[in-house]
């Protein structure tokens, strides 16, 4: 059962803490029968359609929100790139400033997002991390050495944007069962 | 007076199969008794959100049970249908029996 504990909190992002627990513990049930492979491949598909259920349900909010987000993002990037490029540095040392820069201020931002709206909050979060990567791609298809820099950075963003969620996410679950 | 609510073909389902199986009505049994008896594949993923939507609408409710080992520990969550749930279902229903009036649809000649 070392894969229930990882399921269920995948699970409990875009959901319940509650509804996760039992989604899967009836994924869990069936396993046996239907094996691992199964059992995962499920695991996502579920939360991929809780996701996309929710940004159905109420796309106008999930929109606002990931717009939300984006100027939270670049309000709080923008002094400390605006810094950067104020006082030159060499290369390497200026790329690893941005991307700690740009990781903090997503970080921030995930977890903002989902405490001003707990059920929405995580939706919004991934909406804006595919919406930005892929204006970004499609920006970058003739690649200048500025929007390297800039695609490279909001690479750095995902990843704390959506951690930051997450852990606000388990947070305020975390709180509902203790104080349910 | 509330505004009627219009169901899909598969929450008629989910509705039907939750009816049919009782106080036994949870995840795993539901999928099965939509797939023996209507002959649908029905992905989990579906029907978890099919049931929270329902429940949000206030056609099913939910209660959880007790937790069992073969389940890791987790509580199994029972649905039942609800008044309205059931309302909605015979209007749905009451739509289709008025529009197969004076049609041959089941007995095959249009097959």
């Amino acid at each position: 059962m070392r894969d229930a504990g990882p399921a269920e909190a995948l699970l409990s992002l875009f959901t319940a803490r509650e509804r996760a627990e039992s989604i899967a513990g009836d994924l869990i049930e069936e396993r046996d029968v239907r094996g691992s492979a199964w059992f995962w491949l499920n695991v996502v598909r579920t939360t991929f359609a809780l996701f996309a259920s929710t940004l159905a349900n109420a796309p106008a909010t999930v929109c606002a929100l990931g717009v939300l987000g984006f100027a939270l993002l670049v309000a709080l990037t923008f002094p400390g790139v605006a810094a950067v490029f104020l006082f030159p540095l060499m290369g390497p040392m200026r790329s690893v400033l941005l991307a700690l820069f740009c990781g903090n201020a997503a970080l921030w931002t995930g977890i903002s997002l989902v405490k001003v709206a707990p059920k929405h909050g995580m939706p919004a979060c991934l909406t804006l991390a595919v919406a930005g990567e892929a204006l970004l791609l499609a920006w970058t298809q003739a690649p200048t050495d500025g929007s390297v820099i800039a695609y490279t950075s909001a690479l750095f963003a995902v990843a704390p944007l959506l951690t930051g969620a997450a852990i606000a996410r388990r947070r305020m679950a975390s709180l509902e069962q203790h104080h349910g | 007076m509330a505004p009627a609510i219009n169901l899909g073909e598969f929450e008629q389902l989910t509705l039907l199969a939750i009816l049919r199986l009782g106080d036994e009505a949870y995840g795993v049994t539901i999928r099965a008794e939509i797939s023996e008896r209507a002959g649908r594949t029905v992905a989990p993923g579906a029907l978890y959100t099919a049931l929270e939507r329902l429940e949000d609408k206030g056609l099913v409710k939910s209660r959880i049970g007790d937790p069992t080992p073969q389940r890791g520990g987790r509580a199994k969550r029972f649905f039942t249908v609800t008044a309205p749930g059931l309302k909605a279902l015979a209007r749905a229903q009451q739509a289709f029996q008025r529009l197969l009036e004076g049609l041959d649809v089941l007995g095959g000649s249009h097959a």
